[in-house]
Order: structure tokens, then sequence, then C-alpha cells
């Protein structure tokens, strides 16, 4: 809009900052619509100016280009479920020593409870300790090694423990610029006490041993049977039926039923098998759950690597810390404690109970639904206190931080606009506005399980941290 | 005025009214259940602050609606516990408080429907574990299976006629089912006492006292006898 | 206390839907109770022993929703009940605020939501202005920044991105603009006429649109560049861009330049883009003396000369004007000064330093204190001329322009001095200055006369506005006429008539 055709007028104004100064457009009756204005960047003077370098500087449109790229690359792919396969011979860098967990990297001596809960679960579950206290002295001791799922393009709900002998969902994308690149993440468990909320009872590992022995093996020949699954069509259904694909599954879980109940039957000669098999997906409504968070990270894989994207390509927690990615720098972390959440707890629980922020389950909303798609789950909105109203209030916020829509996820609610996606590190900081995540409330205590849900934000830290390593990068790229 | 007869008025919703909750049979009782393992059982499982004003008459704002609606509810959960433990058979016995509490409070189902289903639940458990006459268990579900559909909302009457029919939500069928159980494990019953408690906006919590009053009926009888 | 039952027929609505109206009536002022159920008999009964007593109550059934209100004044609760159809409309506020538009949170988004806007004003506080100034300029949008405490460098960065965009940035601290008829900042209501103005003083601005107005010549469009445009350090890059646009702009026919204090090496390189323009243009750098016409470039000695100058070039048949050197004025009758001195006390930074001016050129040399003059501090020697919205009197208090506290408590204070005999004022109008100011002025004028006893107080001022300011340049003059004050109608002129006061005091005392 050149200065030439300013003088041509009708002038229309946008102000921000003292409003005195905007009475003279409008008593000239230009119409003024006013900014609530709030300090970019927190005010931080040294980050404001870096902010404003990538925003406005010399390679802000480079950037610009970058996340429009990405975000193509994200909405090309399509991932689909195409086989179940065991952690140890399908998930790359597996070994026998190795247990992958939830979010950034974290010794033993900084996990959490339910953390630490998990890893006993899981040397009990791989037969490796008789007891308890012999978990935890093996734990301690070094005998497995810890490192991130998503060092092997893998994610895990709450904890997030994969050990070598589960099973193991394989998602694979059929579309896009690579085709062929795989996500992992194991069976889900159900509710109540369970293995990712730090839980280790014997009905626990019996549940385990009953996934890795009945119900992987039956829902992999079924799959096979079946073929492959197109995820984002179904995640699409889900949408459209009360599900965001992160704390709601239930639309989700029923669909995928549909789709494998069939082969299920077919690929079991024992019906008790194959009905254990199906009672046991169709009791869980979570199920679902560990698709769409594979397929979130297909979606995001998909972002990465375009160099000079501040799209926010990762955002997970251990139960200590919260860190997050972005795709210009994969496999870089940029890390702030794991905040507490805010929501419902139990009866008889409180917030003392709860530990820090826990899995890697915020990947839905990186990927561009969970809390970002609330406005599909108005249900979902009154378990954690709110009104409808406040579920579309929340989608259209996170259409502040992020690159466009996905019109692929369509909201219903929203006149079905596409699910905003593609968080925008410099768009969060410029508009102080933290991405709205949805997620469970773990115990802080190992072995005791999930006391609550509600709604919680990466902490600035991990923000600001991108931020500076994000500057420089731009910077040494473009020298 | 019927229904039918506002049909402009009514929303999809209202005009085929649907279950709130899924319902589904309670799992028969496997043997005789102690009183112990009720006692034990009442210590374990959560009571929200809604669920113990409905069990105690006193709770709310002094002379509120809501005072008087756990006060009314309690007096009526007292007068139909006193009968189921004695034993009464009379299927008109029961009439009067049922009456009384169906249509009572606020919510889709309101608050003394759903006491009445939950204490329904509870005297066809007590009833398999020999700790409730049978023929009065039976008696009571007959009442429900009678009340006027016109005295409750659509919703709580379908819910009635499933639970006169021995089919409950399956949030309260858990709970039920884990009590008096000597096997089940405290936690248990804690995390589905507490799942109860946070379905709908009263339900749960009404629906717990209802099964709750019986419990502690049975309780407090035995210690006094 | 009042009760009142409600029935809201066929309004079947969940479980928390009720709990939500219950809690949310029940949060409005004075409600005491308010209790939101299914119509059944039962409930009926219970509402009825609870006193909620009401004859349209008998007809509901389990599928209407019944309400409750209990609370005081009566007002309380009809309100309640608008609440409630808010509520059950659908249009209602949640806990969580209201569901209406909220106000876009940046200009980006602004800016997305109004494609049209293209101007964005900014008044934010100076460490972000540059920050939302870009953000305007990522969008090609030009901007207003009425913001100072600009870094230097900023404004270097944000005008050369401005001018290789072919925008503008007006700013920092520029205090006015009109664009296409549209005033921003402090601004006079100007007819559109064929004069262009670029300017690096806002004062500067306003007293070019007052003197043009008062020759009832319009102006198209004057563009603020911010005080510090033609230093050094800018280079002028903003003036060349307005002057620029002015010289292609169809509405333009003559030009006005002002500006304090050019840096010299600025000025000599602006001068040929001056002289190239194709269109008449007069300057006035304030501080400086008459240069008159160089290569056709009017340096004029006055903003008076320099509208003058504008208007005799666009209007159609000269009118006859008085010498803008005030060398033929009539003589003033002086009023029997009581001392010698002359303080001048301004709002308009431009103004004070054009008043100083003249007055020099009259030979009445006059001082800047060191020290910020104080209502209750002896007043320092000399003939003082100060610029009260200088930052020393601004510190924490809005601009004189539009709260005149300090200025009237100087006006007080100075004006009971026996050793002043003059006192030289400014007004300034236009939108977002004070809506009112002479009368504030006046009685400060009273005090000081009453506390000086029968020693006489000579008053000048100025006003600067026009005819469609809302403070109304005449009311505001008569004003002050009714009270004793000599008024003026520019700066420049009321200096003039100061110094005429001031020297015909000395004669007086030398004879």
């Amino acid at each position: 809009m050149s200065a030439t055709s300013l003088l041509g007028g009708p002038i229309e104004v946008v102000h921000a900052g003292i409003d005195a100064v905007a009475e003279a457009p409008r008593a000239a009756g230009a119409p003024v619509t006013v900014v609530d204005f709030r300090p970019p960047a927190g005010g931080d003077t040294r980050r404001m100016a870096l902010l404003s370098e990538l925003l406005s500087g010399p390679a802000a449109r480079e950037i610009d280009a970058a996340n429009a790229r990405a975000l193509a690359r994200l909405l090309a792919s399509r991932p689909h479920l195409v086989a179940i396969g065991v952690a140890r011979d399908v998930v790359p860098g597996m070994a026998d020593d190795l247990f992958l967990h939830a979010g950034p990297p974290v010794t033993w001596e900084r996990m959490c409870g339910p953390m630490r809960g998990a890893v006993i679960g899981g040397l009990l579950y791989e037969g490796r300790a008789k007891d308890a206290d012999e978990a935890e002295r093996l734990a301690a001791s070094g005998v497995v090694r810890f490192d991130p799922c998503h060092h092997h393009d893998a994610v895990g709900p709450m904890a997030g423990l994969v050990t070598p002998s589960m099973p193991v969902f394989v998602i694979e994308d059929r579309g896009g610029e690579r085709p062929g690149t795989r996500t992992f993440c194991t069976l889900n468990e159900g509710l109540g006490k369970v293995l990712r909320y730090g839980a280790f009872s014997e009905e626990v590992v019996a549940r385990l041993v009953f996934m890795r022995d009945e119900l992987g093996p039956v829902l992999a020949e079924a799959l096979a049977l079946r073929g492959p699954i197109d995820l984002k069509h179904l995640m699409a259904q889900a949408l459209q039926m009360g599900d965001e694909g992160h704390n709601r599954n239930r639309a989700g879980t029923s669909l995928l039923f549909r789709e494998l109940a069939p082969a299920v039957v077919r690929a079991t000669a024992d019906r008790e098998r194959a009905a254990r098999v199906l009672d046991f997906v169709n009791g869980n409504d979570h199920f679902f759950l560990n698709l769409s968070m594979p397929m979130g990270k297909c979606l995001l894989k998909a972002a990465e690597g375009e160099p000079l994207s501040s799209l926010v390509s990762v955002m997970a927690r251990n139960g200590t810390d919260f860190g997050i990615q972005l795709a210009s720098m994969p496999g870089r972390w940029f890390t702030g404690p794991a905040l507490n959440v805010r929501g419902l707890y139990f009866p008889g629980r409180t917030e003392a109970d709860a530990n820090p922020d826990i899995g890697d389950s915020a990947i839905t909303e990186t990927a561009g639904f969970g809390g970002f798609a609330m406005a599909a789950a108005p249900a979902i909105v009154q378990f954690v206190g709110g009104s409808a109203e406040d579920a579309l209030a929340a989608t259209r916020a996170m259409r502040r931080i992020t690159l466009g829509p996905n019109p692929g996820f369509a909201i219903p609610s929203l006149g079905f606009s596409g699910s905003p996606t593609g968080i925008d590190l410099r768009l969060a900081l410029e508009r102080n506005l933290l991405p709205q995540i949805n997620t469970g409330i773990a115990h802080r205590e190992p072995g005791v399980g999930q006391v609550g849900a509600g709604l919680v934000t990466p902490p600035w830290e991990a923000f600001h941290a991108a931020l500076e390593a994000f500057a420089e990068h731009v910077r040494a790229s473009r020298a | 005025m019927r229904i039918e007869d506002r049909g402009s008025l009514q929303s999809p919703a209202t005009a085929t009214p649907r279950l709130p909750l899924t319902c589904r049979d309670l799992d028969p009782v496997p043997g005789p259940i102690s009183r112990a393992t009720l006692v034990l059982d009442l210590s374990s499982v959560g009571v929200p602050a809604r669920t113990r004003a409905l069990l105690s008459g006193e709770g709310g704002a002094p002379d509120s609606v809501e005072s008087r609606v756990f006060r009314w509810a309690h007096a009526r959960i007292g007068s139909l516990v006193e009968k189921l433990l004695s034993g009464e058979l009379r299927v008109a016995a029961y009439r009067p408080d049922a009456a009384g509490l169906t249509g009572l409070g606020p919510g889709l189902t309101p608050t003394g429907d759903d006491v009445l289903v939950g204490l329904s639940a509870m005297a066809r458990r007590l009833a398999g574990g020999g700790l409730v006459e049978i023929r009065a268990a039976v008696a009571l579900s007959t009442v429900l299976a009678g009340l006027p559909a016109e005295e409750t909302t659509p919703a709580a009457h379908l819910l009635l006629r499933e639970a006169s029919e021995g089919r409950f939500p399956a949030v309260l069928a858990t709970v039920v089912e884990l009590i008096g159980n000597p096997h089940a494990d405290a936690e248990s019953l804690r995390t589905a006492g507490a799942r109860l408690a946070e379905t709908g906006a009263h339900s749960g919590a009404d629906l717990l006292a209802g099964a709750l009053a019986l419990v502690q009926g049975v309780v407090d009888a035995r210690e006094s006898s | 206390m009042t009760t009142r039952i409600l029935v809201r027929p066929g309004c079947y609505h969940d479980s928390a839907r009720l709990m939500q109206v219950s809690r949310e009536l029940s949060a409005l002022p004075g409600i005491q109770e308010a209790v939101a159920m299914m119509g059944t008999e039962t409930n009926r009964r219970l509402l009825a022993e609870a006193g909620f007593l009401g004859t349209d109550v008998d007809a509901a059934t389990p599928i209407d929703m019944i309400v409750g209100l209990r609370g005081g004044p009566d007002t309380a609760v009809t309100a309640a009940t608008a609440a409630l159809d808010r509520l059950l409309s659908g249009s209602a506020t949640s806990a969580g605020g209201p569901a209406a538009p909220e106000r876009p949170g940046t200009v980006s988004e602004a800016l997305e939501a109004r494609p049209a806007a293209n101007l964005v004003s900014v008044a934010v506080p100076g460490p972000y202005a540059a920050f939302v100034a870009h953000r305007a300029l990522d969008a090609a949008r030009s901007v207003f920044l009425f913001s100072d405490n600009v870094p230097l460098a900023d404004e270097v960065a944000l005008k050369r991105r401005a001018a290789a965009l072919g925008l503008l940035v007006m700013g920092p601290d520029c205090g006015t603009a009109i664009l296409a008829g549209v005033g921003l900042g402090f601004a006079n209501r100007v007819e559109r006429g064929p004069v262009g103005i670029v300017g690096a003083s806002g004062t500067g601005i306003q007293e070019l649109c007052s003197l043009l107005d008062r020759s009832g010549v319009g102006v198209s469009h004057a563009i603020g560049t911010g005080s510090r445009d033609l230093s050094a350090g800018v280079g002028g890059l903003m003036t060349e861009a307005g002057l620029g646009l002015l010289a292609n702009d169809p509405a333009t026919r003559a030009l006005l330049l002002v500006a304090k204090h050019p840096d010299a090496g600025v000025a000599e390189r602006l001068h040929g883009l001056l002289a190239t323009l194709g269109k008449p243009v007069a300057v006035r750098y304030l501080g400086e003396g008459r240069r008159g016409e160089v290569d056709g470039v009017l340096y004029a000695g006055s903003l008076d000369e320099a509208a003058e100058a504008a208007a005799s070039r666009v209007a159609s048949t000269p009118a006859a004007r008085g010498d803008l050197a005030f060398a033929a004025r009539e003589a003033v009758a002086p009023v029997g000064a009581g001392g010698s001195r002359l303080v001048g006390l301004f709002g308009g930074g431009s103004l004070a330093a054009e008043a100083r001016c003249v007055l020099e050129a009259r030979g009445i040399a006059t001082r800047v204190p060191e020290e910020k003059l104080a209502a209750n501090a002896p007043l320092p020697p000399g003939n003082l001329v100060v610029d009260t919205g200088d930052d020393a009197y601004t510190v924490g208090r809005p601009h004189p322009m539009v709260d005149q506290t300090v200025r009237c408590e100087l006006i007080r204070a100075a004006g009971s001095d026996p050793s002043v005999g003059v006192l030289l004022l400014d007004l300034v109008l236009g939108d977002g200055a004070h809506p009112d100011p002479a009368p504030e002025i006046v009685e400060a004028v009273a005090a000081a006369r009453a506390a000086r006893g029968s020693r006489p107080l000579s008053v000048v001022a100025s006003v600067c506005g026009t005819r469609r300011d809302p403070q109304g340049t005449a009311r505001q003059e008569e004003t002050l006429r009714r009270a004793g004050v000599e008024v003026e109608p520019s700066a420049a002129r009321a200096a003039a008539t100061a110094a005429d006061l001031v020297l015909s005091v000395r004669q007086e005392v030398a004879r």
C-alpha cells in the first residue's frame, strides 16, 4: 500500500497506544481500529530486538517462505498405520539395554516419580528385576540406558516408556515429499493403574504381558490382512465426531475398531482370543491416542529440515523438563521446567498430589490438533470446567500463533475451518501467547497413577532459549 | 400439557429423549457379603461433598432451595432404607417416598431420580449378598417401573425404567460391584468412586448417595443390633 | 427482598447448562439465590415451599426450565431476568468473559482484520515503538509514530526501510499530521485545500494550519516527519519522501516546509531538491533569520511569512495583507506596563522558538533559564522565554497542551513579580488538546494581576487554531480579550506586540 495511495484517501487507521492520539482521526470520521497493545516478548529489550530482526529484518521474508514450505509439506503428509511390530525389531536404534522415555533427555537422578515408576515397571515387565527394590537399584546402576522416544522417531504418552519387547504401531508416510518416513508408538494400556502413569503393580505388568503376547500379535495379523489404514482420514472423521485427538479419543477409537474388527475375527482361529483383543480395544476410549500421536509425529517429521523455518516441530515433557524443537534444527532441544497442570482433580486429589506436566502427547498440539482443535470437542471443556464457548475461544486463540489452517482437519463448530496448524515460534513470542496443551495429570509418586486432567502450557524459558538459538542459526545460515 | 403437544418448542433432543448414561446389567454376586467388608469399603470410597450432604441432609446455604433438596431427599432416602432393611415386601409401602423423590432437584436427571437408581442398584447387590431381603429389592424395582412419566424429565424416566429392569449406568455398576467384594482393592474402589463422582453435573454424586445410603444403613443397623 | 419465578418453556438443557445458569445468575449483583431446575411436580412443590411463588409455574412441565430468583432491589432481579434470557438465547457470556469480538492483540492482526486500513498510528512507550512500526512496514502500511524516546538507530532503520518500500514513517516524536483531511495526534481541523505542508515540528505545522485557515486557505496534506528528521543522523529521509509525495500530488499547488534547527549539510542537500520540485515552496527553519528567496525557494523569517507566501501563491486574487516583517504595524497603545521585563510561557515548543526569534530581531535579548522555573522560587533575571512542554516540566504529567496546571502556576508566579511588565502566552487548540483552555489561563492572569495591586500587567497571547476546531477559536479569543489579554493571530505577531510593549516601557523609563 504505497504512500501515494495513502494521500488519495480515504484514510483508515489502526492505532496502538495512548488513546487520545486516536481522537483526531475519529473526529474526522475515519475508521479507527484500536489494538490491545502488550509489549512483545514480554517487553524484554534484548529478546524484542532479536524477534524484530526475525519478523521484520532482512531474513524475515526468507523465514516466511521456509515456514510456508514446511507447512505445505506437513499438509501433504499421509501417515498410514502399516504394521505392528516389536520395538526391538522395528524402532531404529533400539537395543536390549535401551529404554525410551517421553520428553527431552533426563537421567535417572532427575527423573520424576511417575517416570521412575514406569522404569521400575518396565524392568519388571522385561524380567530384569524380581521386585521394585531390585528394579530401582538396577535403574540407578546404569544397567539400562535411557533415551528420549523422539530420538528414535517414536512418541509415548505420559511417561512414554518403550522397552525392547513392547509391541509398537508402525506409522509410515504414504504421501508428501518423503514417502516412507516411519514413526512409532506403543499400544495404549487403558485408564486406571497403568505404566504410563508410573504404576507398576502386578496387574500393570500382567496387562503389558497380555499386550505383548496377545494384543500385539493378533492386531498385527489383522492389520496385515486388512492392509494399511489412512490415519489422517480417520482423524479427520474423529474431529467431526467430538474428538480433539488428545484428551478425547472416543470417536477415533470407535472408527479404528470398525476398521479392525472384521480382520481380527478373520485372522484369529481362537474366538476367545479375538474377543479378548476386541474387548480390550473397545474398553479403552484412549486406544486411538497412541495412533493420533505417532500420526502427529509423522506429519511434523515431514515439516522438518527446512533450514530457516521457525515452525515448532516437537513439544515434549519428561515430568521434569519441557522441551521443544524447531523444524530448522531437528534434534536440538530447548528446555525449561515442566509446569503444573491447571485442571480438575479426582475427588480427594489436589494439586499437591500432582506431578508436573509429562508426556510426548503434546505432539498432537504441535501437529495442529489436541488442544488446538478444542472447538471440535466441547465435551472435554466441560470436563476441565469450561463452557463450549471457551472451546471455540481456545481454538481461535491458537490461530494467532500458527502458520495456517489444516483443511484436512475441519472443525464443524467453526464453520468447518481447518484446525490451526504449525506453531510459529516468532508469533508466540510476539503475541505473548503460548500453545495450549490438553493433558492428563499423573500422581507425583511412582506407582499411583492418574489424579486428574487439565490444561497446561510450555514454560516461556523453552521459547526464549529457542529464540536465542534460532536467531543465531539464521545469522549463521545467511552469513 | 403433554410432551407431544409442544413439539414446536422442543429441541430435537427433547423430542426423542436419550439415556444420559450407558446402562448395563450388574454382575452376579459370587457369595455372601460380610458386614466387615462393607465397613472397610465405606472408608475406602471417597465421598464428595454433595453426596455427603444428601446422606446427612445438611448442606447448602440456610433456607436455600439447595438445602431443601438435601433435606427432602435425605428424609425420603432414610425412610426407603429403613423399609428395605426391615424386609418390607409391599410395593405400595415404597411408593410415597419414591414419588417424593422422582423429579426432585436440579439436573437433566433430577437428584431424586438418581438417588432412587443408586439405591435400587445397591439393593440388588446386597440382596445377592444376603444382606437385604430379595423381595424387598424387587418391590423397590417395581415402584420405579410404575412412577408416572410426567412426574420427571424424559431422560430420568428412561433411567428409572432401565433400573427397574436391573440395568444401571456403567459408572455406577462398577462401583456397586466393587462394594462387598473382599478381593477388590481399596484403590480400585476409590478410583471407580471418583470416576462416578465426576460424572455429569450432579448425577454421579447423587447416584453414589443412593448407593452409599443403603450400605451405611446396613452397617449402622448391624452395629446397633 | 424480591422473589421471582420464571418459566422458560421447552428449554431442555443438559445438567451442566442448568448448573451454569444457576451459577452465573447467582453471581450477579444483588442476587442472593438463583436456582434453575426442570419443572417437575416435585420441584414446583419444593420451590413453592421455599417461597418462590408464581401462577405460571403451575403450568410448567418436566421439559420446561423453571428459574427461581431471590434478591434485591427489584431492579437487580429484573436485571437477572434479562441476563437469563441472554444466557438462554446463546448470546450469553460465559464465566470466561464476553464472546463479543475482542480487540486485536497486535497491529499485524488488526491489519489482517481491516485490510483497507492504510495507516498505522503508534503511540506506545518508546522502547516498543520501533518493533510495532516495523510490523506495520511488514504489512506495507505507512506509520504515524507519535512515540518519543525511540533510539536514533531505530529511527534511521525504520526510515531507510520505509523509503525503500515507498512508505512513510512520520516520526518518532511526531505530534501531528493531516492526510486527506484526516488529522492524527494533536491536529487542527482544516479545510482541504491547495497547500501541502511537510514539517519536523508539530506546533510548527499547527501554526501554519492556523495561519492558512485565517487566510481562508485549506491544506491538502500535512506530513509530519518527527523532530530529528533533519538531523545529520537521519539526513532528512522522510522530509525528502514527504516533499516528493506532495510534489506529485495533484491536490497540492504550493508547499511549505517547517523544521527546527536543521543540520547544515542536510539543509544544503535538501535545497537542491526544494529548488527542483516544480511547485512554489516556502521554508521556515525555526530559530533562523530570514534569507529571502534563493533559487526560487523562499526562506522565510517567520511562520507567518511562509504561510502568507503560500497563501498568496494559491489565491486567485491575492488579498492585501499586513507587512510580514511587522514594520508598518499600527502602534501598540501600551496599557502602562508595570515593569520592564518580559516572560514568555509557551505550550508549543516551536512557538517559543518563533517568539524568541522575533524578540531578538527587535533587539530584546531573551534567555532560557538554566534551572527550571518553579512557582515557589524567585524568578531568574532577564527576559525569559520558556517552553513548558519541555521534558523538565512534563515528567510524570501530560503535555501543557492537555494539562495547563503547571503553566497556570507559573503565570501566577511570574505575573505577580513586579519586575515583570509583559507576559507572552500561546494557546494551542485542536483535537487531542485541552478542551477549553482560555478560562484557566484567564483565571491565572486575574490572580497574578490581583497580587500586583495597582501595578498593571500586560498580557499578550496568540491562539493557534482553526474555525472548525472543537474548542472554537473565536470563543477562546473572546474569553481572553474580555479578560484584558491582547490577542494576536500568531505567535510571531504576539511576540512582536510584546516587544513593542517592552520597548515602550523602556522608553517611558528612559524619559
